[in-house]
């Protein structure tokens, strides 16, 4: 799930930053003589006008014959595992278009989408609308919907959700024979000027 | 929660609790993949090509020349812990809060359906309600996550009258906005600039009628 990964993976990066920010922090003041920690014995860390890289233990690794097969292929990996999260964060929507088992037929998903903008457009309070589905092979389960609702002036949200659901959704629902697609709803309302009463 | 005549949110306890809407937070992991998979880019590039024969590029050296050069006393060794120490508690925030705050969660219509209605729709359809009460001037509405603040001028008419109208239209429009926990409403008047006292006589010669302005302005 997108979602979660996500999230898992900017808590991973903050936790990363977070600690090297306060290791360097921590060396940083104490070797300014700004704090009057006392660090404990397992601490490791550059001392008071050390250079912050130790460069000659940085050269001992280098003539390693290990070293630079390590640092390829480390930053190969780290480098797909950045790529295919960025490509994560683009929606699949499945196939554009579906075999319906019942009547044989094809069924293109832009044809469903704009027949549900549609009969959304026509619902009382509804000034505009876009839908987009998700739909995938071995069907219900995978059968899914966004939807945005622009409300006119004076709508009353509630009965248009009911009437979306009860409308196209459940229309799409069964034209495919998949059931009511689950469905996140987005209500927005267009900036207009009010009208004032004299 | 109690249930208080002027706004408090009415809420039935049968209801099936409407889950709130967490965040992909897409933004954050589309930047933080981006300078990664830069970044690792960047120094393979570099690295491999060396491997080849190449000479390191410029950026390489300068960089490693600097951090070579850098003891931990250096301000800048400061500045760049605080940096990191920000953007990492700031990450991890985005990474546990559910965000989304601006879509409130309307009642589950049924079915695997959610709704949210954006803030900024309720704000808009609350201030067409309150500027059609007779002597509202302006409708200053500000919509936070469980309370919605107005704040409304009186144009002509008795404040305490108006400010009465603007509880009660703005009471049955939150409650038909259909969300699954309805903002408090904290509504304030105060006269604005060319208000004039309602004339006494006018009022006392309506006789039963007690509110001529509300009853003048109903459409």
């Amino acid at each position: 799930m997108r979602n979660v990964l996500n999230r898992l993976l900017i808590v991973v990066i903050g936790l990363v930053l977070l600690g090297g920010g306060g290791w360097l922090g921590v060396n940083a003041l104490v070797a300014r003589d700004e704090v009057s920690w006392q660090l404990p014995s397992w601490w490791r860390g550059p001392r008071a006008y050390d250079h912050l890289v130790d460069r000659a233990a940085l050269d001992r690794m280098r003539d390693q014959g290990w070293w630079a097969p390590v640092v390829i292929s480390g930053l190969a990996v780290l480098f797909l595992l950045f790529l295919f999260w960025l490509l994560a964060q683009g929606r699949s929507r499945g196939p554009a278009s579906l075999l319906l088992r019942r009547s044989g037929g094809r069924l293109r998903r832009g044809a469903l989408e704009s027949a549900v903008t549609a009969e959304a457009e026509t619902l009382p309070g509804v000034a505009g609308a876009r839908a987009r589905l998700t739909m995938k092979k071995r069907g219900q389960r995978r059968f899914r919907a966004r939807m945005t609702v622009v409300l006119e002036p004076y709508a009353e949200p509630g009965p248009v959700l009911d009437g979306l659901v009860h409308g196209p959704l459940k229309d799409a629902g069964s034209s495919t024979g998949f059931g009511i697609p689950a469905t996140t709803v987005r209500m927005r309302a267009t900036g207009h000027r009010g009208r004032r009463v004299r | 929660m109690s249930q208080v005549p002027d706004g408090r949110a009415v809420e039935s306890p049968s209801a099936p609790k409407p889950r709130r809407s967490w965040s992909a937070r897409r933004a954050p992991a589309v930047l933080c993949a981006l300078l990664g998979a830069a970044a690792c880019a960047a120094v393979l590039y570099d690295v491999v090509s060396v491997r080849f024969g190449g000479t390191p590029s410029p950026w390489r050296h300068a960089l490693l020349n600097h951090l070579y050069g850098m003891s931990v006393t250096d301000a800048l060794a400061v500045v760049a812990a605080a940096v990191l120490v920000v953007v990492g508690l700031w990450l991890i925030f985005l990474a546990v809060t559910p965000g989304a705050r601006k879509r409130a969660p309307m009642k589950p219509p049924g079915g695997d359906v959610r709704a949210f209605l954006d803030r900024s729709a309720t704000a808009l359809l609350l201030r067409d309600v309150a500027l059609e009460v007779p002597g509202a001037g302006d409708a200053k509405i500000r919509v936070r996550r469980r309370k919605v603040r107005v704040r409304a001028t009186v144009r002509f008419g008795d404040p305490t009258e108006v400010e009465a109208e603007l509880t009660r239209a703005l009471t049955s429009k939150r409650d038909g906005l259909g969300l699954a926990r309805p903002p408090r409403l904290a509504i304030r008047v105060r006269p604005d600039g060319d208000w004039t006292p309602p004339v006494p006589e006018q009022a006392e010669s309506a006789g039963s009628e007690d509110a001529p302005m509300t009853a003048g302005g109903k459409k």
